[in-house]
């Protein structure tokens, strides 16, 4: 069974500026893969690119084995996918939205609507005028209409955006229930690193139209680099020894990035200045940690 | 493909808007032939007491010993005087028109004769051949007049006959004799048609197309019936006019059709070049320059492009279903017309067949009222369609609802103004600029368009190519558009 998603190389200019360079990820069946990056990184070109909404420069993309510039029908057949806002038509209802989307498709059924609309459990407002809904409600909205056509292929740019904690949570067991039981495929593009740690299988990281890294959540969080807490005699004239990211927690207490060689440097240096060692302590990092460890400075602007 | 037309149609028939321009049509469309009612009304208005009254008040004001206003007052009074003899007859009578038209010329010569030149005798002249003249027309039948008016004729037809035989004369004088017996057989045949169709003189409108008759064919006689001999446009459009007013009413007096009414309903809307067509134009530019427009400034139309159709699939059906409003539209607003008509004239007259003249055939045509609106509707299609996919284009290129629908709505009004600066240019090449040729109304039944370089193959062509390169390039712009930030 090959990769449901398969991004290789993509470039893309606007004008002479290169808003993409060289992005490639793969998402495998029953993988979530979070798409992390700041704003402006170039996650929606990504996207759109990958959805046939703007031209590639160079590079491929194949959906279930289609080449989205030469079989696009084929490859997006599959597809499910909210891009920026949960686009509908505000003057009509949430129903009326969801039919004129199953027309589109060969056989759609009346049940399967109805299925879908519980699914996201949109039952109580769905003859409301969508132009009523709040934003969490139209991304419920998105995320039916994405998935009206059994999808295995799921890609949600900013889903999260509007939702309140409850909503995020129920939307993390949907994506999760549907990735073991429909064995789908996920993409799901965010800034808020701390509301993808729960929902990823898979980490992608992109700056400046660039992957940093791609790696599995658990490989990702264990990462070369890691937080250690020292509890040591002094903190006196070891500054010359800490690095940018380092911090003096206490009298007695530093926290330090380091990789494991690293880290072993740095004990010989504090014994070598006289310092006694107490303990060295592994800190388990959130994503984010992870993250700013990962890029460096400051991600998030 | 029906699918997603369907769902175009469905967002479409969702909105407001085209449900409020559709009554504003007809509100607008029914509001003007009451206001056309009341314009015809207004020629009328003048023929009533109020305003001699008025015109009596001012006639104290004049200095009678200043000529100028001694000679206005005599007009002035004159026509007091005549208004006062006819009002004892109904005005829709022959008694009313004929003292109106007829009585004034005494009446005139009497108040001359009174204030002007002062003379009693000539006075009195005139005044015998006024109570003569209302007398006659009390002791007798309008049929009266005109048999007399038609033995008056027919002696000076003999007279110059008469003339014609006389071996004398030369060849020019022979011939202007003829031309002369020519004019007054017309004017002969205009009053059979009154004695046979029994049309007596008034203001009726049957009376008005004898007179119509009697005109322009006299005119149409002075005319070179060879057209290629015409070296000014504007002659051989008046000859054409002439010849087509005179053919209809020949037309219609020999088939008794409207001898009430000038104008049939049905002769309304063939000819229907009211301001209330603009509707339609307003709804074929909203809906074309916004069914795009709207979808990509609001990012909806990604709704769309993640489905598996090809992007020209999308876009065609969107034009398609534009269309197919614009024709429900044109229905739409011919249904609002044909009632407004009916209401204007009379239903009645819908029964009417519709009268129009074919210059290449050189002779009337009956059309019924479907027949004469499809051929109407089907010369003014390229102007609508050229509009329509103009809309449409820069829908797209432009991603923006405002600049679509402005543009085009910019090109069709001032297209107008556009071909008339370019008919008073002497530059040949610009009879192919695409205004002047989307309109096929003139060119209908062998008509000659006003625009002297203009011409049918040319203007085919060039309505043909415009569209073309609209909608093509309308799709290929589509096809490699790229769905842009928000």
């Amino acid at each position: 069974m090959g990769a449901i998603l398969e991004v290789k190389n993509l470039n893309k200019f606007f004008g002479k500026k290169q808003i993409l360079k060289n992005v490639s990820f793969t998402i495998n069946e029953g993988e979530i893969l979070g798409f992390i990056g700041p704003n402006g990184a170039g996650k929606t070109t990504t996207i759109k690119l990958i959805l046939g909404l703007q031209s590639i420069n160079s590079g491929e993309v194949y959906i279930n084995g289609y080449d989205v510039t030469k079989d696009f029908e084929k490859a997006i057949l599959k597809v499910g996918a909210i891009v920026e806002n949960p686009d509908a038509y505000m003057y009509l209802t949430g129903r009326k939205n969801l039919e004129l989307i199953a027309n589109m498709y060969q056989d759609i059924t009346k049940e399967r609507i109805d299925e879908v609309i519980r699914l996201t459990g949109l039952e109580k407002r769905i003859n409301d005028k969508v132009s009523k809904y709040s934003l969490g409600m139209r991304q419920r909205l998105g995320i039916a209409s994405s998935l009206l056509h059994n999808p295995n292929l799921l890609i949600l740019d900013e889903p999260t955006n509007g939702l309140d904690p409850e909503g995020i949570k129920e939307l993390r067991e949907l994506l999760i229930k549907l990735t073991k039981e429909e064995k789908m495929g996920v993409l799901i593009s965010s800034h808020n690193l701390a509301e993808l740690e729960s929902f990823c299988t898979n980490v992608c990281l992109i700056k400046n139209g660039s992957v940093i890294t791609t790696s599995s959540i658990k490989n990702f969080k264990k990462s070369d680099k890691s937080y250690y807490i020292m509890e040591i005699s002094t903190v006196k004239g070891i500054s010359k020894l800490l690095g940018k990211n380092d911090n003096i927690v206490d009298d007695t207490h530093i926290r330090v990035l380091r990789e494991k060689e690293d880290l072993a440097k740095l004990i010989k240096d504090l014994v070598n200045k006289d310092i006694n060692i107490y303990s060295v302590k592994l800190v388990e990092m959130t994503l984010e940690e992870a993250f700013l460890a990962k890029a460096g400075g400051n991600i998030i602007d | 493909m029906i699918k997603l037309v369907k769902n175009e149609l469905s967002k479409i028939f969702h909105k407001k808007a085209i449900y409020i321009i559709a009554i504003i049509t007809a509100a607008f469309t029914l509001l003007s032939t009451f206001v056309i009612g009341l314009a015809e009304d207004v020629d009328m208005l003048f023929e009533n007491d109020q305003y001699y009254d008025l015109l009596e008040k001012q006639l104290k004001q004049y200095d009678l010993n200043d000529v100028d206003e001694l000679e206005w007052y005599v007009e002035d009074k004159t026509s007091i005087d005549t208004y006062k003899i006819a009002k004892e007859y109904d005005k829709d009578s022959w008694q009313y028109y004929m003292l109106s038209t007829n009585a004034s010329e005494y009446i005139k010569n009497m108040n001359k004769a009174k204030y002007i030149e002062k003379n009693d005798e000539l006075y009195e002249e005139a005044l015998n051949k006024l109570n003569e003249f209302v007398k006659e027309i009390k002791d007798n039948d309008w049929t009266y007049f005109v048999s007399k008016e038609k033995i008056d004729t027919e002696e000076t037809l003999d007279n110059l006959k008469k003339q014609l035989n006389d071996k004398d004369i030369t060849e020019q004088e022979k011939s202007s004799i003829e031309k002369e017996i020519a004019s007054i057989n017309i004017k002969l045949q205009g009053l059979n048609y009154r004695l046979d169709k029994k049309i007596p003189y008034s203001y009726s409108n049957a009376s008005n197309l004898v007179e119509e008759f009697v005109n322009n064919g006299i005119l149409y006689l002075g005319y070179n019936k060879d057209e290629d001999s015409y070296i000014s446009r504007d002659e051989l459009l008046e000859k054409r006019n002439v010849e087509k007013t005179y053919f209809i009413a020949k037309y219609k007096l020999d088939n008794n059709i409207e001898k009430d009414r000038h104008y049939s309903a049905g002769d309304l809307m063939f000819q229907d070049s009211s301001a209330t067509i603009m509707f339609v134009v307003v709804v074929i530019v909203m809906i074309a320059g916004t069914i795009m427009g709207e979808e990509l400034s609001k990012g909806t139309i990604k709704q769309l492009l993640l489905r598996p159709h090809k992007r020209s699939k999308i876009l065609l059906s969107k034009y398609i279903a534009t269309l197919i409003v614009f024709v429900l539209f044109l229905l739409y607003y011919e249904l609002v017309s044909f009632i407004s008509y009916g209401i204007g004239t009379s239903f009645q007259s819908y029964s009417m067949p519709v009268i129009t003249y074919s210059f290449t055939a050189h002779q009337v045509i009956e059309l019924n009222l479907i027949q004469g609106i499809s051929i109407n509707l089907v010369s003014v299609l390229p102007e609508y369609l050229i509009i329509l996919t103009l809309a449409f284009f820069l829908s797209v290129v432009a991603s923006s609802n405002g600049l679509a629908v402005t543009i085009s709505f910019l090109v069709y009004f001032f297209a107008s103004i556009i071909n008339g600066l370019i008919s008073m240019t002497n530059y040949k090449i610009l009879s192919i600029f695409p205004t002047m040729c989307w309109n096929f109304n003139e060119y209908l039944f062998g008509g000659l368009p006003s625009y002297k370089y203009a011409s049918l193959p040319v203007s085919i062509i060039v309505s043909i190519v415009t569209f073309l390169l609209l909608f093509i390039t309308t799709f290929i712009v589509f096809k490699h558009k790229d769905i842009k930030n928000q």
